[in-house]
């Protein structure tokens, strides 16, 4: 069955949540039924697989997704200690494995149309790391994965943002927490106009959004133990900051205010660093996380590797549960010690996630799963 | 009256370690001298809630830092969040000042640090880090 891949997962999770396939409609109106087989230009129905797209009709969002019974991506290879995907059809003449990897990052993704207003928008949420990585699931130990660009959208670009879009999502962030657990409740004071309306801007209730999506991870984390969702929103978290942190630290350089005893761009990434660490403790701190002890979410520590005759040990600059996550600058792969060390670590990370300022351009952040060899 | 929300921490968060301290410094030196977070995800965060952060963890390590450099930072502090005050647009040239105060800070901190290491002096989990 040839659907876009984005589409099936959309309408997955919907069934699965509410038990009803979704209704698609066109930006005309036009009812689409969940059906594969249709003509996409006017949305009639087709019989299987008649239609003008029954014969090439796979849609692929990403250009790192593998689409079900595809040949697209054919092998993994690993030169050098680097690892990297060959897309056959795709780049059929770039045998430098780093060109494949640069090229599998610099792929542009195109963001899913999203629809003003409805409660579809829930449905889109990456959950998962393997959600917020397309093709991770399915890529091999080492291989570097671009993140979709529009998992840091999901607030949508502020102009495009109704207030009543965000208000919708945020109703919905409420009513999944308290489905939870329903001692939850949000506490916030709204400034209120002289005959006592709330004033809410974009910028707030976008602010709210991201809180509430943050505040249904921790406590999705408390209560099922499953750390998934808070991996996802500790990297939306990190990324976030460090692209701030970014900006205002080049500049602060540029106006000669910073006056670095390092070179300029090992200042500025010490600086970003720093306020990410810092940021992301007092957030976790919050939600009640205690992220200096010895559960699986800590920022900044010892991650002991007990595996050799001497004991050593790494600090990522955050770990949730089985995923490390490293703030730079500069691009590591499997071949950067550092990396190859987080793995190595008594807690056994399943991927780490490499986080770097998103105006470093495509391919800025990353996973790197698991190498599958012991090394 | 409600009950409180029992995953939200009201306690503001202080840092407990000199690294974590060294941490918060590079935040202030980014965004003074207003320290508002750009972001919206601490609306409450200014210039007196972050040296309460920063006062407050140099109290958590006051042993550490020994009694001489704990007042010599406490001072610094002070002369810092005047500087900062003064110049909430960041016009008049304090906002450099209050930043170069920031910049001694990291560095009684780091020689701190040098001098744990020197001496073997272990961190909370055992290690000789410097924290």
């Amino acid at each position: 069955m040839d659907i876009d891949v984005e589409e099936q997962r959309r309408a997955s999770g919907r069934w699965l949540r509410t038990g009803r396939l979704p209704t698609v409609r066109l930006a005309d109106g036009t009812e689409l039924k969940f059906n594969p087989y249709h003509d996409p230009r006017n949305g009639q129905f087709t019989f299987a697989p008649g239609g003008a797209a029954g014969d090439g009709g796979i849609l692929v969002r990403y250009a790192n997704v593998r689409p079900r019974n595809s040949d697209a991506l054919d092998s993994a290879m690993t030169t050098g200690g680097q690892t990297g995907v060959r897309r056959a059809s795709t780049y059929p003449n770039t045998p430098a494995i780093g060109r494949h990897i640069e090229a599998q990052l610099a792929a542009p993704p195109q963001r899913p149309v999203v629809g003003r207003g409805g409660n579809t928008r829930a449905f889109e949420d990456p959950m998962t790391l393997e959600q917020s990585f397309p093709g991770l699931r399915n890529s091999p130990g080492g291989a570097v994965v671009a993140v979709a660009d529009n998992l840091f959208d999901l607030t949508g670009p502020a102009d495009a943002m109704t207030a009543e879009v965000l208000q919708n999502q945020t109703r919905q962030l409420s009513a999944q927490i308290k489905a939870i657990d329903p001692a939850w409740h949000y506490d916030e004071i709204v400034p209120t106009d002289a005959l006592g309306n709330r004033i809410e801007t974009i910028q707030g209730l976008t602010a709210k959004v991201n809180d509430l999506r943050f505040q249904r991870a921790a406590v999705t984390a408390r209560v099922s133990g499953d750390y998934g969702s808070l991996q996802v929103e500790t990297l939306r978290f990190v990324q976030r900051n460090a692209d701030t942190a970014y900006d205002q630290g080049v500049a602060l350089l540029k106006a000669g205010r910073l006056a670095p005893k390092l070179s300029d761009q090992e200042a500025l990434g010490n600086y970003v660093d720093r306020q990410v660490r810092r940021s992301l403790r007092e957030r976790y701190h919050q939600s009640g996380i205690d992220s200096a002890g010895a559960g699986p979410v800590r920022v900044n520590r010892r991650e002991n590797n007990s595996s050799g005759g001497d004991l050593t040990y790494r600090r990522p600059d955050a770990r949730v549960d089985d995923v490390a996550f490293d703030v730079t600058l500069t691009r590591k792969t499997l071949s950067t010690p550092q990396v190859r060390g987080f793995f190595d670590a008594d807690f056994r990370p399943i991927r780490v996630v490499i986080i770097r300022p998103r105006q470093l351009g495509a391919g800025h952040t990353y996973a790197i799963p698991r190498p599958e060899t012991k090394r | 009256m409600s009950r409180p929300n029992p995953y939200f921490n009201p306690k503001p968060y202080i840092p407990a370690t000199l690294s974590e301290i060294n941490d918060l410094l590079g935040s202030m030196i980014l965004y003074a001298p207003t320290f508002v977070d750009p972001l919206g995800d601490f609306p409450n965060r200014n210039i007196d809630s972050e040296f309460h952060t920063l006062t407050g963890g140099f109290e958590v390590v006051r042993k550490k830092l020994g009694e001489e450099r704990y007042a010599s930072l406490m001072d610094l502090a002070v002369r810092a969040k005047a500087l900062f005050a003064a110049d909430q647009d960041d016009t008049n040239g304090k906002t450099d000042e209050g930043r170069a105060l920031l910049f001694e800070m990291e560095d009684v901190l780091k020689d701190v640090r040098n001098r744990r290491v020197r001496e073997e002096l272990p961190d909370d989990e055992g290690e000789v880090s410097g924290d």
